[in-house]
């Protein structure tokens, strides 16, 4: 039992150490390493976990890891997959935050700060974009693209909710659901 | 919350963070606007600068952008103890969840009105990365770095577009500016000699 909470442990904390970038990059890697390489969920199995992950709070690699460990090794194996994804990402943010605080008056501090501010600016755009287009292109049959205006449109009003009027992005997503039910 | 006792500062902390890390629905991204709202306009714990620059950060490190962010909001309010706090008590809620759901998951996948749900939840996250990604613009414009702006849009388009690989972007993005600094630092030592 413990040499499966530690394996499970090791392989969610690669799956942690080589997630980069955010969006759906780790959406390969999990597959890659969870069911390609250990077979701890069938290629089904995750596909109902991504699902999943979008009915549910929080992050892709959180819930895929707390299901993986749960369907292991139960709540122990959840609880372990689970820190084991994220804490070598809490470990480099911290240990770069608290270097870049020490060292704001360096001028390579402050480009690396400009460098990552960038690079956070384009990626974060490119994933809404995809999220935006997914969207906007996911018909109802696979393969065939119908381009769909009902998503447009709730698109269109929550960002007239978000920006001029100033709504709670919480609010916001309230009415993307109540609009969902109703036009689809 | 800035001059508030440790314990009661962790308390808050753990309370704020469990509930944006409850309503985070859709993925990681939705939780920036939350902590704009709560640990910015209600919590007054940092100002929107700080925000910018922790994202940048949580972003560009490896793992979960939300718990990453998480983490280091903690630290910003209450040191390394408010970082595991916060990191705790966001990564909670979707392991509750999820040890819930498991039993019977096929049911709710199978639902009609959710999956309805989740179409027009999907619609409503584009627009609202597009808000945080407009809040980030305001920001660096408000401190004089437009420059960040363009290399933004340069870096969304050979994401978008081109599908590059993220890795790449941000080492092939920290070796520029490295760069950049240190020959206008050369040029600016050279000219005062």
């Amino acid at each position: 039992m413990s040499d499966l909470l530690f394996d499970l442990w090791l392989n969610f904390l690669q799956v942690g150490m080589f997630s980069i970038g955010g969006g759906y990059s780790v959406v390969a890697l999990i597959q890659n390493k969870i069911v390609d390489a250990k077979q701890w969920l069938t290629l089904k199995e995750y596909t109902d976990v991504l699902a999943i992950s979008q009915m549910t709070p929080g992050p892709l690699a959180v819930n895929a890891s707390s299901f993986t460990g749960l369907k292991v090794a139960g709540l122990p194996g959840a609880v372990v997959a689970t820190f084991g994804c994220v804490i070598f990402g809490i470990v480099v943010s911290l240990s770069c935050y608290r270097f870049f605080c020490a060292h704001r008056e360096s001028a390579t501090v402050q480009a690396v700060l400009k460098a990552l501010k960038s690079v956070a600016l384009g990626l974060i755009a490119s994933a809404g974009a995809g999220i935006l287009l997914l969207s906007l292109t996911g018909g109802e049959n696979e393969g065939e693209a119908v381009f769909d205006y009902k998503a447009l449109g709730i698109a269109a009003v929550s960002m007239v909710l978000l920006r001029p009027l100033k709504v709670n992005p919480v609010a916001v997503m309230a009415f993307g659901a109540v609009a969902g039910v109703f036009l689809y | 919350m800035r001059g508030e006792s440790l314990l009661k500062r962790l308390f808050w902390l753990f309370r704020v963070n469990f509930c944006i890390s409850c309503l985070a629905v859709g993925g990681g991204y939705m939780i920036i606007p939350l902590f704009r709202d709560y640990f910015i306009d209600k919590g007054k714990v940092f100002g929107r600068e700080e925000l910018t620059e922790m994202t940048a950060v949580a972003q560009s490190v490896p793992g979960a952008i939300a718990i990453n962010l998480a983490g280091l909001a903690g630290y910003a309010t209450a040191g390394i103890a408010g970082a595991v706090v916060g990191c705790v008590s966001a990564v909670l809620p979707p392991l509750i969840i999820l040890s819930v759901v498991a039993a019977g998951y096929k049911e709710l996948i199978a639902n009609p009105e959710l999956n309805a749900a989740l179409k027009g939840m999907t619609a409503c996250m584009g627009a609202i990365m597009a808000d945080v990604v407009w809040d980030m613009g305001e920001n660096l414009i408000r401190e004089k770095q437009s420059g960040c702006i363009v290399a933004g849009a340069v870096l969304f388009v050979v994401s978008f577009v081109f599908d590059a690989d993220a890795f790449l972007l941000i080492f092939m993005t920290l070796g520029l500016y490295i760069a950049a600094s240190r020959i206008r630092r050369a040029e600016n030592v050279g000219s005062s000699v």
